[in-house]
């Protein structure tokens, strides 16, 4: 988690020593810190609930359906199906994304590891990345169902 | 699947189940018996947003892929 980014516009309520300490993350003289350091080397992270991915999906999360056109080859095809050269070979794709900042890269890993390590994370550039899954198959066997909360999406 | 097993708004929830129905459709196959119902169901789960009316997405996609 960026602290600057969770600060936002608050910082401009620091004095300006404040500031400098919190901008160039420079612990004061003085301030006994062995708490905190204590507790963070303690944290437990708690395991990822559905309600937190729903939360993500609703905020910042996709799930589209998209149509691909292919050109048949006439060898590909067995005799039955010459007289269809005139239709297209049609596909579809799914894809169904989580968008993160940077900083959350490992928020993103989870959620892969939540989804049986389907689909994959995706740099797209310096400050997000992605998590995405796009396989019909994944999304059938494992994402959706656990999106609805049942064993099958059936 | 029940809107009310979800804690999703109904946006987000019809992407899920609309995605399902697509996916359901699909395990026999894209032909020509079942592409109009999946180009009809896809319109919920379209990528492109904006005001379009189902009606006119269904004759786009014909458009761009026959």
């Amino acid at each position: 988690m960026n602290p600057l980014g969770k600060l936002g516009n608050k910082i401009k309520y620091l004095t300006p020593d404040e500031q400098h300490y919190v901008i160039n993350n420079i612990q004061p003289e003085g301030v006994d810190i062995s708490k905190l350091t204590e507790s963070i080397q303690n944290f437990k992270q708690n395991k990822l609930t559905l309600e937190f991915i729903h939360g993500l999906f609703d905020g910042d999360g996709g799930l589209s359906v998209y149509f691909n056109k292919k050109a048949p080859t006439s060898s590909a095809l067995p005799n039955s199906q010459a007289g269809d050269l005139a239709i297209p070979k049609l596909s579809v794709g799914f894809s169904f994304t989580i968008v993160q900042d940077s900083h959350n890269l490992s928020l993103l890993n989870e959620i892969k590891s939540y989804f049986n390590e389907r689909g994959g994370v995706y740099k797209i550039n310096n400050n997000c990345n992605i998590y995405k899954a796009g396989s019909k198959s994944d999304l059938i066997s494992v994402i959706l169902p656990k999106m609805a909360n049942k064993e099958s999406i059936e | 699947m029940d809107p009310s097993d979800l804690n999703l708004p109904l946006l987000k929830y019809n992407k899920i189940y609309y995605s399902s129905k697509i996916l359901e459709r699909l395990s026999e196959g894209l032909n020509k018996e079942n592409m109009n119902e999946i180009i009809m169901l896809s319109y919920n789960v379209r990528q492109e947003s904006g005001d379009i009316t189902l009606e006119e997405y269904v004759e786009k996609v014909k458009q761009n892929f026959f």
